[in-house]
């Protein structure tokens, strides 16, 4: 009854992150109103048959507009989270392969990213471009994302380096590269895997939180914008706030839950325990 | 000649300090970068682009942006060692430093931050021990789940819900467009605050206590016929809390960046509120000195946090004293 339990919850969040996807690609098609029409007869009006979850207050169709949102989350997230594994994981490899004072170098450079918590660094560089793009904030992320993913990937290599397949690769003769990318990469691929979904979890939530702020992409519908709005108008109206605060949190919670379980599959321990 | 046990311990704490001062530095320098790459003219921003060249000019000689940037740098440097920080370009703060804003804010952010802990213990021990002590059961599982829904929530989703429905609806405590101050205006930040925190301190006091539970101390404190709440009180939870202090320590420090949202949602004074004005009027000596104020306060909870680390847990100060590794 527990097993079924979970899988009925790791199916439900599979399923909202499937319909996610689907609904970013295809936001144009499935979505009853282009994101920018605006009806003036209609503004902050609650849910109702022409407008299933109401309006903002520029009298624009909620559910267009989150439906385009996720277009933004899901960019960010992925792209954020790929951006940084891009730079991370080899900088974790080397660092870790070679340890003495490349590995001390590189980690005190990841300790230097690693001062600036949450998304304080993410600000600083929206902040310095002035003009914050998709892109922007995705590099943003990026740079703060690829210490953890160094961290990570190092704390593995030292693991992985013991090991006999490890040893025999380096008495055979094959080269630093060869050992880190086509023997100690795939077998750390599991757990890289599983942070991949924690990963663009966070980067969602980041997304958000900077657009909240009025850091985020400015020339497209985000969930964060959109919940900035709304939570200014709650008293007036409390539906923009509610449905674009719902989709980020089910968004997180969906990509949460898928990793939990990849990890629980995988037998790794918990990684927010860890750090 | 071997060195003898206490001389290697505290070169264990010599070496820890020499890396935290390099990190200092290194955080020192990139916020230094980030905010000489802001492209335009910090002048320009500040008298406009109507102004006559000889009054921005001026201001950018009063401001040392004239200077090379070593030279700046160093200026800097001794800005942030006398603790002044800078002087904000905002005509309006004239008289002040940027060292004297963080300190008028830091309070307002430190009883945030201290009420989000006391907020997360509160949750987080019982919840955590629970779920230990009932592993694999309907209260184990439904930790799990709330911690999940900690995780997820956006503060400042919950922040406006609670604002809503609290404050204004049942008008149970004050609403922060009122500016009310004092303690009943920071239940609502401190639980937005700690809720995220809680979740990761009980997933850590659960893992932390499952740990415990498995060593033979423990076995052998229950075959001494203890009874089981003794057991779970004096030898378990105390052992568990060690690392569980650890990531307190440096999740604390999070908070910092945490209150960011947290202040701009509650209306709230604080270090995140003054880093949103210093962006807002483009004040780069404010955003410089607020994010190394945040980045250095990091850093040293960190350091602390290690030192405190080696004085509670016995065990480690032993395997330093007797030369073991990290």
């Amino acid at each position: 009854m527990r097993a079924l339990l979970q899988n009925g919850l790791v199916w439900l969040a599979a399923t909202f992150v499937a319909l996610l996807f689907v609904t970013a690609l295809l936001a144009d098609y499935v979505a009853p109103y282009p994101p920018n029409e605006r009806s003036d007869s209609a503004l902050l009006s609650p849910p109702s048959a022409a407008h299933v979850l109401g309006t903002d207050q520029q009298g624009r169709d909620t559910l267009s507009l989150l439906l385009h949102g996720a277009r933004v989350a899901l960019a960010v997230g992925f792209g954020a989270t790929l951006i940084s594994m891009f730079i991370g994981v080899p900088l974790g490899l080397f660092s870790g392969w070679r340890g003495g004072l490349v590995d001390s170098a590189l980690m005190g450079l990841s300790e230097v990213f690693f001062a600036f918590p949450g998304i304080l660094l993410a600000i600083l560089l929206v902040f310095i471009t002035q003009q914050p793009s998709i892109t922007n904030v995705m590099l943003a992320l990026s740079a703060t994302g690829w210490a953890g993913w160094a961290r990570l990937v190092r704390g593995q290599v030292l693991q992985e380096s013991e090991k006999e397949y490890v040893n025999f690769a380096t008495t055979v003769g094959a080269g630093t590269a060869r050992i880190l990318f086509r023997h100690i990469l795939p077998n750390i691929m599991s757990v890289v895997l599983v942070q991949v979904s924690f990963a663009v979890g966070a980067a969602i939530l980041a997304e958000s939180s900077l657009s909240f702020l009025g850091l985020g992409p400015q020339d497209m519908a985000s969930w964060g914008s959109l919940l900035s709005e709304g939570a200014a108008l709650f008293v007036c109206s409390p539906y923009v706030a509610t449905f674009s605060g719902l989709a980020i949190f089910l968004s997180v919670l969906s990509f949460n839950i898928i990793g939990d379980r990849l990890r629980d599959r995988l037998a790794q321990p918990d990684p927010i325990s860890r750090s | 000649m071997a060195l003898r046990p206490l001389p290697l311990l505290a070169l264990r704490i010599l070496g820890k300090l020499f890396r935290t001062v390099v990190v200092l530095l290194g955080v020192l320098t990139l916020v230094f970068v980030v905010v000489r790459a802001v492209p335009g003219d910090p002048a320009v921003s500040i008298l406009g682009e109507q102004a006559p060249p000889e009054e921005l000019a001026r201001l950018r000689g009063e401001m040392g942006l004239d200077r090379p940037l070593p030279e700046q740098f160093a200026r800097y440097l001794g800005q942030v060692l006398d603790g002044s920080l800078g002087t904000p370009y905002s005509r309006a703060r004239s008289g002040t430093t940027v060292g004297d804003l963080v300190r008028e804010v830091i309070p307002y952010t430190l009883e945030l931050a201290l009420s989000a802990v006391l907020v997360a213990i509160c949750l987080a021990l019982p919840l955590g021990l629970l779920a230990a002590l009932y592993r694999n059961r309907a209260v184990d599982h439904g930790a799990l789940a709330i911690t999940l829904v900690g995780i997820a929530m956006p503060g400042f989703w919950l922040g406006p819900l609670l604002i809503h429905f609290v404050s204004i609806r049942l008008g149970l405590l004050p609403d922060p467009a009122a500016g009310v101050q004092g303690l009943p205006s920071l239940v609502l930040p401190a639980f937005v605050l700690g809720l995220a925190l809680s979740a990761k301190l009980t997933r850590m006091v659960r893992t932390s206590v499952l740990d415990v539970l498995e060593q033979p101390y423990v076995m052998a404190a229950r075959a001494r016929g203890l009874p089981r709440h003794r057991v779970v009180i004096r030898h378990v939870l105390r052992n568990a809390l060690i690392p569980v202090a650890t990531v307190l320590g440096l999740q604390f420090a999070a908070l910092l960046s945490g209150a960011i949202i947290a202040e701009k949602v509650f209306a709230r004074p604080g270090i995140g509120t003054l880093l949103l004005e210093g962006i807002a009027q483009r004040d780069y000596a404010i955003v410089q000195g607020t994010a190394l104020f945040i980045g250095a306060v990091y850093v040293l909870v960190n350091f602390v946090v290690d030192l405190l680390y080696m004085a509670i847990d016995p065990r480690i100060a032993h395997s330093f004293a007797r030369g073991g590794r990290e």
